[in-house]
């Protein structure tokens, strides 16, 4: 694009003119391998398959292709989707597409820049701007980017639609109210100004230095005595508490006029992003968002509907709400800008329609029909635009939405099984840098989850989401000690269901984290592992052997290698061990070795046809893993079974199943225990105090408190018998009726239903 | 016309007390030629006379004061003088100057000090030279010898009971028992402010909102001086110095006073300014802490704030009782000096003193 002369009287249009140029060019998909390191020769093919068909014009063949070739959601994939129903001008799916490729990979200007567009298009000229800007801090170079940044810049001030720090408080005006500091905009024309300017004075200082004031009252806002307690509906205050000296005063001054469940809307500069304090010589104070929530912490009248992102990078805004002490703000803050927001869209949609644009006007109507569902459409925009393709379907019977946060592999369990109960469920990659970055907050927010299931409790991960007030956050796993101190910073209006364990729990409520709740979860990721698997064959297994067997197996195997009488067929067999033992090893690396080293080492036994040949004892052939302090139990344990001929070989479900939990496991049953059960074996496990709610020691297993007890207990029992059959069977039906991943689920969704979590009606 | 009439007083230009020492080289130096030559003053207070006053502009309740005390000091009755100048230090030059001149007079080095810092900080920024000058020379001098003298240490000392921290000490740890805390690490040199260059006595290198190193309720008082401005989020912060309170903990606060400077200008790194009503607005409204004391510390300068973590039963602590107590002892202190050397009439104005500060607290 070329340099244009715009003035402020024409750049409305101007920028239609510019966004419609922008999209009358040809389709270009050159720049889909962004990152060609992240492609294997396979994804190339698709991507260039696809992208042939599209440039060829069979949008439809373009998408089947990518629909076919089924690989993990990747940012290139997305992207050339996007660009495809872009090109084709279906800007409310380019949009999705679009946004689904930035949670993969937010570094790329042209993805923000292409979603920028298609919103502008779909009639959100709002977070088109947030795009653009964007696009151009991440690309400075993006000239493209930059030129309708500037030019939506321009815009701000001929209307407050257009003013992005005045959209935030557009939707909670309703009523009488006044808009402080209001200087020489009012954010709506019908709040009352309040100003120290007088009307038609000019102001002095900052942002409003020669600008003529619009005040109807001139009055310091913390001194409102104009106005009689409980009078108004809302208060405004944009870019204004930073400038008070006593802005503790200010904020109860304002919850004093307000009536009881009014709102307030302030707009401050955000000290994260950059130096606020010299900024402006009458700027006092600086605020972060969590700042400000600490303030408002400080005023009983008042509660925290929701802070966020005005302009990123420059300033954000708090809705709060008059509520009392003891009673949660419960503004519908959300339904408030979708309607707000969905009156423009539909003004936009008959705009295009009068205009004869179907393509902008099937945009809009289409995010017409998502922001305001139910409710008659102006056209049937499919019939006004037909789509390439029909959109799949994803809304299940019960209605609620779910964001699971990816961590690696561990969570797709969780997704699937959360869309085989009907749910609708969206996946998000890990947070970069441990934080929940812009990508993530835009595509969350727009998703609007009901609740959000996360596998690892991470501060800052925790930090940001609670910024975001969602309003609900299931964690798993466990958090660690030295982490404590963030913990203790989650006192916060959000309802957290932290999903640890029961003493953590227990914890978390005595620190006053308000609706705590525990629901067992002990494996974590016991996705697949709740699977019928063959009885059992072997006598005793034990999961676990001391590190002293893994020393004396490798001098062992040294030895027999070395020995010069050692027989061929035995060093071709030891080597046989050894490619086995390295595979333990390597997984054991991984940090998977609970799980997956029984497995090699079952079929490494199955192909060798003999699991106690070559004079390689089983007992020792087993990999040391768990904490070092559980050592001495396990050989107490282990030696002595051995001393009574009893062998004690690989994993899985045995006669008897003996598991010894290291002693910080305390309270919570190993993921082994669940494997054991959920296969109808029979399991000991060491006493403890107390262990997960769901499984009963005594009947679904045994406990044993010395290794007297334990060795004797594996002699009783090894012979079979009722007694036995009858645990293993009890133990099997707790673990399938109440620990299947469905069933875990259910109980979650049942306890915040029952918590009145979920709004009804979607 | 004289260089202090525009103030509204006229200050006298016989040069009866010029400054001996520009900055001698040790405390004993000044506190040798004030014995000497204060009390020589104090005999004939010669600043304002009845002219002077009739043509000030200053209040006449203020005047009223001043004029009374300066007929006390000529009279020798020192202890009654400071009862009717102390209450106008912050807000007329002569009762600052000769309230400094008539503590240092019984004994009480430290408040002489504070009353000079504050007739030093009505003249900072006034080109010319008066004989106030000569006095806030002489505070400048001591106050460089011995920080312990500084007036905001004299405050906050008075908390320094068993285990505390001193959050933002820099260089001017304001007692030996105090863990210094800084983001300055102990041996460094700072970077910002009135720390710029001065050596740190850090113990503990953190930022004061985060105290992972102390536990819950584990120290008997906090002390932070010119440093609450500097965070970010205030609340957090003090929330964090509650919870390292002990219960019935004290914590000590000293702020720049927005009342009387612009505070955010003072160094860049100042983010936010308080008022001794905001200042008390917030403490009040803070759950754990219950201000005991909100007051201008150094008049046109800085405000304290003394607050205790709720103890739930035992009563408050008296910061004003226990300040009369020590300046009591102070004075007593300099009786028994007097008394060696046979000054039996300034001996018995000590111990007045001494009784003025114990029930006035």
């Amino acid at each position: 694009m070329t340099d244009v002369t715009i003035t402020p009287a024409d750049s409305p249009l101007a920028l239609a003119r510019l966004v419609d140029n922008f999209c009358a060019m040809p389709p270009d998909f050159a720049d889909v391998p962004v990152r060609p390191d992240s492609l294997d020769a396979n994804a190339r093919a698709v991507l260039d398959h696809a992208a042939a068909l599209a440039l060829a014009g069979d949008t439809a063949g373009a998408l089947g292709a990518l629909a076919a070739a089924k690989w993990p959601g990747l940012f290139e994939r997305w992207y050339l989707e996007g660009k495809i129903y872009f090109f084709a001008r279906h800007y409310h799916e380019a949009a999705a597409r679009l946004a689904e490729a930035l949670t993969w990979f937010s570094g790329y200007g042209e993805a923000w820049f292409l979603r920028g567009v298609a919103l502008y298009q779909s009639g959100l000229p709002g977070e088109a701007r947030l795009c653009w800007a964007e696009a151009a801090a991440v690309n400075p170079n993006h000239q493209d980017a930059r030129l309708l940044t500037r030019v939506a810049n321009l815009m701000t001030n001929l209307s407050p639609e257009n003013n992005l720090e005045a959209a935030p408080a557009l939707p909670i005006v309703s009523g009488r109210g006044i808009d402080v500091g209001c200087g020489s905009t009012k954010t709506h024309p019908e709040a009352i100004g309040v100003d120290l300017t007088p009307h038609g004075a000019s102001g002095t200082a900052g942002g409003q230095k020669g600008a003529v004031s619009v005040a109807d009252v001139v009055g310091s806002g913390d001194n409102l005595t104009m106005f009689a307690d409980g009078e108004l509906d809302y208060v405004i205050a944009r870019h204004n508490l930073e400038h008070y000296v006593d802005p503790l005063k200010a904020l109860m001054e304002w919850a004093r006029v307000l009536k009881p469940e009014g709102v307030a809307c302030l707009v401050l500069p955000d000290d994260e992003a950059f130096d606020t304090i010299h900024a402006d010589e009458s700027h006092l104070h600086v605020f972060t968002k969590g700042s400000l929530k600490n303030l408002v912490s400080l005023v009983p009248q008042l509660g925290v509907v929701e802070i966020g992102t005005c302009i990123p990078r420059w300033s954000f805004y708090a809705i709060l709400q008059k509520t009392g002490p003891d009673r949660r703000p419960d503004y519908p803050y959300r339904r408030r800008v979708k309607e707000h927001l969905a009156r423009s869209v539909e003004i936009r949609a008959h705009t295009a329609l009068a205009a004869g644009m179907p393509d902008i006007a099937a945009a809009a109507i289409k995010t017409l029909a998502r922001l305001r569902p139910g409710a008659p459409l102006p056209a049937d925009p499919e019939e006004l635009h037909p789509a390439p393709f029909h959109e799949p379907i994803t809304a299940g019977g019960s209605g609620l939405r779910a964001a699971v946060l990816a961590q690696g592999g561990r969570t797709a369990g969780w997704a699937d099984s959360l869309r085989r109960m009907g749910l609708a469920v969206r996946e998000f990659p890990p947070p970069e840098e441990g934080r929940v970055g812009l990508a993530l907050e835009l595509a969350l927010k727009e998703f609007e989850p009901d609740f959000v299931a996360a596998a690892r409790y991470l501060p800052q991960v925790a930090q940001s989401l609670a910024l975001l007030n969602l309003p609900h956050v299931l964690w798993t796993g466990t958090c660690p000690m030295e982490l404590e101190p963030w913990r203790r910073g989650l006192h916060h209006d959000t309802t957290y269901l932290f999903h640890v364990s029961a003493p953590e729990t227990a914890a978390f409520t005595a620190r006053g984290v308000p609706r705590t709740h525990h629901l067992p979860l002990a494996a974590a990721d016991d996705g697949g592992t709740l699977r019928d698997a063959p009885r059992p064959s072997h006598d005793v297994k034990v999961t676990g052997v001391s590190s002293g067997g893994y020393q004396s197996l490798r001098a062992r195997l040294r030895a027999g290698l070395m020995g010069g009488e050692t027989p061929v067929e035995t060093k071709n067999e030891i080597f046989r061990w050894i490619r086995v033992f390295g595979s333990v090893i390597a997984l054991q690396a991984e940090n998977l070795t609970q799980w997956i080293v029984p497995r090699a080492w079952d079929e490494a036994a199955r192909g060798s046809g003999a699991p106690d040949c070559a004079g390689v004892e089983l007992p020792e052939l087993m990999t040391a893993f768990g904490e070092e302090a559980s050592v001495r139990q396990r050989e107490a344990i282990t030696g002595r079974l051995a001393e009574a001929g009893l062998t004690v070989n690989g994993p899985g479900a045995a006669a008897v199943n003996l598991h010894l939990t290291p002693p910080w496991m305390n309270g919570a049953c190993p993921p082994e225990a669940f494997d054991v059960l959920s296969r109808g074996g029979f399991l000991l496990l060491p006493a403890r105090k107390e262990y997960d709610p769901g499984l009963v020691p005594g009947e679904d297993f045994i406990t044993f408190a010395s290794p007297d007890e334990a060795v004797e207990l594996v002699k009783r029992y090894r012979a079979g018998g009722p007694a036995r059959e009858k645990i293993a069977g009890h133990g099997q039906r707790a673990v399938m009726e109440r620990h299947t991943m469905r069933a875990r689920w259910e109980s979650m969704i049942q306890t915040l239903r029952a918590a009145g979590a979920f709004k009804e009606g979607r | 016309m004289s260089p202090g009439a525009a103030e509204g007083f006229v200050v006298s230009r016989q040069p009866w007390f010029p400054p001996p020492l520009e900055f001698p080289s040790a405390v004993a130096d000044v506190r040798r030629y004030l014995d000497a030559r204060g009390l020589e003053i104090l005999a004939a207070p010669p600043l304002l006379d009845g002219a002077a006053l009739a043509a000030s502009t200053d209040a006449p309740r203020i005047l009223d004061a001043v004029r009374r005390g300066q007929e006390c000091c000529a009279a020798g009755e020192f202890s009654t003088a400071l009862g009717w100048l102390e209450p106008h230090v912050g807000e007329h030059p002569h009762a600052a100057a000769l309230t400094g001149l008539l503590r240092f007079a019984l004994g009480r080095v430290h408040g002489a000090v504070a009353a000079w810092e504050a007739l030093d900080r009505r003249l900072a920024g006034k080109e010319h030279v008066s004989v106030y000058h000569s006095f806030a020379n002489l505070k400048t001098a001591l106050v460089l010898q011995d920080k312990s003298l500084h007036p905001e240490a004299d405050a906050m000392a008075l908390l320094c009971g068993g285990r505390g921290i001193d959050v933002g000490c820099g260089g001017n740890k304001t007692c030996p028992n105090a863990i210094g805390v800084d983001l300055t690490r102990g041996g460094a040199r700072g970077a910002h402010g009135g720390q710029a260059n001065v050596v740190s006595q850090a113990d503990v290198v953190a930022s004061g909102d985060y105290l992972p190193m102390f536990e819950d309720g584990s120290l008997d008082f906090v002390i932070a001086r010119h440093n609450l401005e500097h965070y970010q989020d205030i609340v957090k912060t003090l929330r964090e110095w509650a919870r390292v309170l002990k219960p019935g903990g004290l914590l000590g606060i000293a702020a720049p006073d927005h009342d009387f400077v612009d505070t955010i200008r003072l160094d860049p790194t100042h983010y936010h300014a308080f008022t001794r009503d905001s200042l008390r607005r917030l403490l009040d409204r803070l759950a754990p802490l219950r201000p005991l004391v909100v007051e201008r510390l150094i008049p046109g300068w800085s405000l304290m704030a003394v607050a205790q973590k709720q103890d739930g039963g035992a009563g408050p602590w008296d910061y004003w009782r226990a300040l009369g107590r020590r300046e009591a002892g102070r004075a007593r202190e300099k009786a028994d000096w007097y008394a060696a050397r046979g000054n039996a009439a300034l001996a018995e104005e000590c111990r007045r003193e001494a009784i003025r500060q114990e029930t006035d607290a």
